[in-house]
């Protein structure tokens, strides 16, 4: 007898229930996007003790014939996927045929279905399924569309079914798995029941803005900066949370490709970097943000549960998404009130943009970005103040005429505390500004414009040092080699997984080599982008820029106070310290009044 | 232990292991001196960070042998702060504490048992050679300023001391530029291939040569020998202990260009001024200038977008073609600083190759500077 059996398909499918069944809220995410997939335009999604005792999922999308139905029970049965060029083309959230019979497998299932285009005869077609087994196929009256009931999940594999968590840790999973759809479809209405309470509702066409603040709560959604830009033929769209919200965790950032929520290390640091130290060490940002693009460049059958996905060019796609938020960032809209005459603020290309070597036209691009000069800027990317981002790229707006900023339009009135500059602003708001921070940021800003404006000098090495760095970060240092040569870091390849320093930014003089070169790596191979450098110089600026700045306890005159503004309002971030602390507080009037009892 | 000794004496002795104790240490015994009474009249005052040792004695009255560590820097201010000439008491009492007294003033500190201090290292039979502190000192001068700084490249971070059959050669690298410089000495170290010394060792060196060569001795005399991975310095009444650096330094003659066939020959003085003046105006943190040599004239330019531009000429001898490179002004200003000689000669190749200073005429074959241009 051969030692080597092929496996029964019952077994089989239990395996499978393995990968793409690891709680209920695996079978709400599989049955949702099903009935998606099936053109639902809402859906309606029961639960019983976190999705343990039952989970349904009934939709009114296109329904199955009962020769369908019965089929679609089979391991890789699918409407989904016709042939092997068809997998390079998924619009589809399944495609693998696999879901159905793997729950099957592991639970009692029932099934009741009914297509379209049956004039007069509503009949549709009930399966019972237990343990993967057919038990009756029946008539049943349903109107067009698909109910899945599963109940009393992992019924017969009591292993998996220990280590299931509380019923309201299981009820919450499942709730996350219901949110994503919801985020991922706007056009879907969704109603969830829990335990027979319902906890969420959306109907069908909410808005962004609407689904997300269901995701990351109320407060966090009333931070939300609309983001929407095409870049390199990726599209990125959606809102994310301006500074002055964060999370501890990334949980709250959403991220979908192509309609489909992933998880992505790369993609999340692309964002977390577009704030530019503007959030405050280790926390991150909430939101919802959509990449869409062609089919053919993204490979999805990647994950069993289709968590992550492959980018056939994933550098496009973290810089598109690190540019459009660092687009919808830069002019600092969240900024409550809108200054007088909404101004257009120039902005300075950010690095990835090729570095000016002819002075002159650096300093007359620096010229208009202090926002003082009438000249056309050479940018292109200058942004209208404040929130009204036009939809779609950010068009070319020579500035018109020099219009306060924000802080421009603030009244002095006067010091406190020799530390805090206490200002009225035209809405009728008290506005503290930090005078050390704020000092901070814009020394930091002119400081990074004029490293930026030269170029980056190198400073050979006579007697190179050697860097030996892990096998995995080593090869990815061997890939970009040219770009490591753009930020003045001439490394060549040493044998094995050495390299030697041949060159390094003369700016970074005295700066150990092998740390610096393994922290490149290491984002290098998280990110696919190097911000290694252009962090180490903004760490060197930021701290070029404390010492510099004016302290607490300093007393400034009035002028210096309206220089100090007015300089505020040309520069990118311009609300936080080069350390993410914010420099300015508002205090609304109405606030004001209600402590004072006037309201 | 119990003595008296003058307040200048005692004071140059502490001094000395100022620089030694380490102020932050999880031992805390590194930050306290070791005073002993020795019976013959003298006071010992040792330091150590168990990497660079100071010895040095002293003649004292003695009244009774023992010894004790306490707190260097605390000492150190309190016999800093007794004015005048006279003579301050040390006497050891219970529990480890330290009373001191001049005149008036009594201070009782708290001090560690003596026989906890790390010992001494001691050396028998070490081959010591004669060496002028003179000759020494200059040598440390003109190299040590070009050591590294970057911990992880500790091989750099110390002299190199390379014995060659008659000379004396020592040799320092940051990795960007590199300065060596030699001497005749006789004598025989005994060592089969160079040691690196470190750069807190070599700056202990550097203040007890000074001390020698400007101290009231007509003929400063010094001894250096190596035993056991460590370098001993000695001359009468104080000895230098250094723990070399281990791991080996690199092929410095491999770096160093062949005679370069585009050479300058200038005033050293003039073109220190020029690089001092021109650089006010190069970037704070990279401080690159340009070069341009012509036919009799060298131009230096800086350019920095913030602040302005600079340049000035000097004449120079020079007639070969005509040539545009960067460096970093320190780099070359921390050279002819260390130099005295009254001309140099700039040796270069091409804008990418490294360049070369030293003195011109004789001297030149005895210092030898290397920097790497920058590219602007």
């Amino acid at each position: 007898m051969p030692l080597i059996q092929v496996l029964p398909p019952g077994l089989v499918n239990q395996i499978a229930a393995g990968e793409v069944v690891e709680r209920p809220a695996s079978v709400v995410k599989e049955l949702v996007e099903n009935a998606l997939d099936a053109g639902a335009r809402s859906i309606q999604v029961d639960l019983e003790e976190g999705g343990l005792a039952l989970v349904r999922v009934a939709d009114d999308g296109s329904g199955m014939e009962r020769e369908d139905a019965v089929l679609s029970l089979e391991r890789h049965a699918t409407s989904k996927l016709r042939d092997a060029g068809g997998l390079t083309t998924i619009g589809t959230m399944g495609f693998r045929g696999e879901a159905i019979p793997a729950i099957a497998s592991v639970a009692r299932m029932r099934i009741d279905t009914c297509p379209d285009g049956k004039p007069g005869s509503a009949v549709g077609t009930r399966i019972s399924v237990e343990g993967g087994d057919v038990t009756a196929v029946e008539e049943v009256a349903r109107a067009r569309g698909t109910t899945i009931e599963v109940r009393d999940l992992f019924f017969n594999t009591p292993a998996r079914r220990k280590f299931m968590r509380s019923t309201p840790a299981e009820s919450g999973h499942c709730s996350e798995a219901v949110v994503r759809a919801c985020l991922a479809r706007t056009d879907v209405g969704f109603t969830l029941r829990s335990g027979g309470r319902i906890s969420i509702v959306s109907p069908a066409g909410a808005s962004t803005e609407e689904r997300a603040a269901v995701a990351i709560g109320r407060e966090a959604a009333r931070a939300l900066i609309p983001v929407d830009q095409e870049r390199g033929g990726v599209r990125v769209h959606g809102a994310i949370t301006s500074p002055d919200h964060s999370a501890a965790t990334g949980r709250g950032l959403y991220l979908f490709v192509n309609g489909r929520f992933i998880r992505d290390r790369a993609l999340a640091w692309a964002v977390v970097r577009a704030y530019a130290g503007s959030l405050p060490a280790g926390r991150q940002p909430a939101g919802v943000l959509y990449l869409e693009l062609p089919l053919d460049r993204v490979d999805v059958n990647v994950h069993p549960q289709k968590l992550e996905v492959r980018f056939q060019d994933a550098r496009a796609a973290t810089d598109a998404l690190h540019h459009a938020v660092s687009e919808a960032l830069r002019p600092s809209p969240w900024l409550r009130h809108a200054a007088p005459g909404a101004s257009p603020i120039p902005a300075v290309p950010i690095a990835a943009e090729p570095r000016g070597d002819d002075v002159a036209d650096v300093l007359s691009r620096a010229r208009a970005a202090g926002g003082l000069s009438c000249e056309t800027p050479p940018s292109n990317s200058s942004l209208p103040f404040p929130v009204e981002l036009p939809r779609g790229t950010a068009q070319a707006e020579p500035p018109s005429r020099a219009v306060p900023g924000y802080f421009g339009s603030l009244r002095y009135i006067g010091p406190f505390a020799r530390t805090y500059l206490v200002c009225e602003a035209p809405g009728g708001a008290l506005v503290v500004v930090d005078q050390h921070a704020s000092h901070e940021r814009v020394l930091f800003h002119r400081l990074r414009e004029s490293l930026r404006a030269r170029k980056l000098e190198a400073q050979p090495f006579l007697v190179p040092p050697v860097v030996t760095l892990p096998t995995a970060t080593a090869r990815t240092v061997e890939g970009a080699l040219a770009e490591l040569a753009q930020v003045g870091l001439e490394v060549e390849p040493f044998g094995g997984d050495s390299f030697a320093v041949k060159s390094a930014p003369a700016v970074l003089g005295g700066t150990a080599m092998g740390p610096l070169l393994g922290d490149l790596a290491a984002q290098l191979a998280e990110a696919g982008t190097s911000s290694a450098v252009t962090e180490a110089l903004d760490g060197l600026l930021a701290t070029m820029a404390c010492h510099a700045a004016v302290r607490a306890n300093q007393d400034l005159t009035r002028e210096e106070v309206r220089a100090l503004l007015d300089g505020l309002d040309s520069i990118d971030f311009k609300a936080r310290c080069p350390h993410g602390r914010p420099v300015v507080a508002e205090l609304p009037i109405a606030d004001l009044e209600r402590r004072v009892g006037r309201r | 232990m119990e003595l008296k000794i003058g307040i200048p004496e005692l004071t140059r002795a502490l001094a000395r292991s100022q620089g030694i104790v380490e102020k932050k240490s999880t031992m805390p015994i590194l930050s306290h001196v070791l005073l002993e009474a020795r019976s013959t009249g003298e006071l010992a005052v040792s330091a150590t960070d168990l990497d660079v040792s100071v010895s040095g004695t002293h003649a004292a009255e003695v009244v009774k042998e023992g010894g004790i560590a306490v707190s260097a820097r605390h000492l150190f201010d309190i016999v800093k702060s007794l004015a005048g000439e006279g003579k301050v008491s040390l006497k050891k009492t219970a529990n480890n504490h330290l009373e001191v007294k001049a005149g008036q003033a009594e201070f009782r500190l708290v001090g560690l048992p003596g026989e906890d201090f790390p010992a001494m290292p001691k050396f028998e039979k070490v081959p010591f050679v004669p060496v002028e502190p003179t000759t020494v000192l200059s040598l440390v001068e003109r190299t040590a300023f070009a050591a590294s700084t970057d911990e992880t490249r500790y091989n750099l971070n110390g002299v190199f001391f390379e014995p060659i059959a008659g000379l004396m050669r020592l040799v320092a690298t940051d990795g960007h530029r590199l300065s060596m410089a030699d001497a005749v000495i006789e004598g025989d170290f005994r060592l089969k291939k160079g040691v690196i010394l470190p750069r807190k060792g070599i700056s202990e060196l550097r203040k007890l040569l000074s001390e020698a060569v400007e101290g009231a001795e007509e003929k400063p005399k010094g001894e250096l020998g190596f035993a056991d991975n460590s370098a001993i310095f000695r001359r009468p009444g104080v000895v230098l202990v250094m723990r070399l650096i281990e791991g080996s330094f690199p092929d410095y003659r491999q770096v160093i260009p062949k005679a370069g066939e585009k050479v300058a020959t200038l005033g050293r003085e003039r073109l220190l001024q020029v690089l001092r003046r021109v650089s006010l105006l190069s970037s704070e943190k990279s401080n690159a200038v340009k070069l341009e040599l012509g036919k009799g004239n060298l131009r230096i330019a800086a350019q920095n977008p913030d602040l302005g531009e600079a340049r000035e000429d000097l004449p120079v001898e020079y007639d070969g073609e005509p040539l545009k490179i960067g460096f970093n002004a320190k780099y070359l200003i921390d050279v002819l600083t260390v130099l005295h000689d009254a001309d140099v000669r700039l040796e270069l190749a091409d804008d990418l190759s490294p360049g070369v200073v030293r003195p011109s005429g004789e001297a030149g074959e005895h210092f030898t500077a290397v920097i790497m241009p920058m590219r602007i």
